[in-house]
């Protein structure tokens, strides 16, 4: 699915929020406020603090500035969220597990800080390549200690509308009966035949260009990269976390003198009105 | 500048993964946003996770028994041993923090102060249904302008 290692570049800060969750609403419920900092255990101060500080790229602000008793560093990023590493020795790495944190880079710290681990020997590897969405990027990466990390960013191209090949001739319209729902690998879209027309539905998911599948059990198309689903006209579901960023793209159809579909997979149809069918095709 | 943006997300593990979120929601004013199938990987050992949004924060958790044992019983502030997760509120706010914290019966450890040339002023410490270390401060920096964090849909 990655159609490249690295994000298209971009200062821009990405716009989704973590876990590709989007960004719109503030949850205004919250008793706190804002996140402030994530205090870790380290054994030796000196190492993980040069660690943070030079392989993932935070701000060192200085030792001992908090009331920890322990030795300890603060470490900034931009939003001026920290990083506390506090020392001892007799700390036990904690077992390989699902505990993690994910640090949020724009496209262009990113591509950086791949460089930057490649230069350092790193090994780059994320333990769900090839099951991102495009332009969803994360590296794993340990600290000394072993606390498991993600550097993660989501590039321009997650949403931008992706190209088409031209016009695809999907056959007779009367191959179809009201209800079917055809995939097409080429042009990457639905055909689907409603009792009022066909609609030519772009497979490319909304949220971040994840390419969704039929499930005909449920009568939805499903986005497998973060759940996002989709009525049998493209429409998003209507309940809250649907993470769908508006409806399945709709590309244009005419039909043949003959009777044959054919999808304009090159453009995208403002009306979502389905094709009615030409006198006499049944 | 620093390289990084922010923190965007943590992945705990809780054995009661609703206790653990009605702890978040009653205490924090956390908000449920769903549940992560993780279809796209269950192949490769993926499991259904809920995720959580706290202010600008997600936590994804994960419904499994592996993993450190968090901390001590009693154990209210969490040191090195393992991670603690701070939460700011104004300093304005934080006295009715403090009494909030109260009325839902969480024992907790302070205020205590922080030196005055740091970034933090004041800060209380306890932890959740799952062991999971929490501290909620004031900070001293904030009417600084810093980038936005990016904020997840309630
Ligand atoms: S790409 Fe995220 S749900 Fe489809």
């Amino acid at each position: 699915m990655h159609p490249q290692a690295l994000p298209n570049e971009s200062d821009e800060r990405p716009g989704l929020a973590g876990h590709a969750s989007r960004t719109e609403a503030f949850d205004t419920r919250a008793r706190v406020q804002r996140f402030s900092h994530l205090l870790v255990g380290v054994t030796n101060l000196d190492r993980s603090e040069a660690w943070y500080r030079d392989v993932v790229g935070l701000d060192l602000l200085g030792r001992d500035l908090t009331a920890e008793p322990r030795a300890h560093s603060v470490l900034r990023m931009n939003t001026g969220q920290l990083v506390i590493l506090a020392e001892n020795p007799s700390f036990d790495p904690i077992p390989r597990c699902q505990i993690h944190h994910a640090f949020m880079l724009t496209p262009n710290q990113y591509r950086r800080a791949a460089e930057r681990l490649r230069q350092l020997g790193h090994e780059i590897g994320d333990t769900h390549d090839g099951h991102r969405a495009v332009g969803e990027y994360s590296i794993d990466v340990a600290d000394p200690d072993g606390h498991r990390y993600q550097l993660q960013t989501y590039g321009p191209e997650a949403f931008q509308v992706m190209p088409g090949e031209g016009v695809v001739d999907c056959g007779p319209a009367e191959r179809y009966a009201v209800g079917d729902v055809r995939a097409f690998k080429t042009g990457n879209f639905f055909l689907v035949r409603h009792k009022d027309g066909f609609l030519a539905i772009s497979k490319w998911c909304t949220h971040m260009n994840g390419m969704t599948v039929y499930q005909p059990h449920y009568w939805q198309f499903w986005c497998p990269f973060h759940d996002a689903t989709y009525d049998r006209r493209g429409m998003p579901q209507p309940y809250p976390g649907n993470r769908a960023g508006g409806p399945l793209r709709v590309h244009p159809i005419v039909f043949s003198d003959d009777g044959r579909v054919l999808v304009n997979t090159d453009e995208i149809a403002e009306d979502r009105t389905p094709m009615a069918l030409a006198a006499g095709v049944r | 500048m620093a390289e990084v943006e922010s923190i965007s997300h943590s992945g705990l593990r809780a054995d009661d993964v609703r206790q653990v979120e009605e702890f978040w929601q009653s205490v924090l004013g956390a908000a449920h946003m769903h549940v992560s199938s993780g279809n796209a990987y269950l192949g490769h050992g993926g499991t259904p996770h809920p995720c959580a949004l706290l202010g600008d924060y997600l936590f994804v958790v994960f419904p499994e028994l592996k993993g450190a044992t968090l901390s001590a019983d009693g154990q209210l502030r969490g040191g090195p041993e393992s991670y603690r997760h701070a939460f700011s509120v104004p300093r304005a706010r934080f006295e009715a923090f403090l009494a909030h914290l109260k009325e839902e019966h969480v024992p907790f450890e302070g205020p205590v102060e922080h030196p005055h040339r740091g970034p933090l002023g004041e800060s209380v410490y306890f932890k959740d249904s799952a062991g999971h270390f929490f501290e909620v401060c004031w900070r001293r920096d904030e009417d600084v302008e810093y980038s936005a964090v990016m904020v997840g849909e309630a």
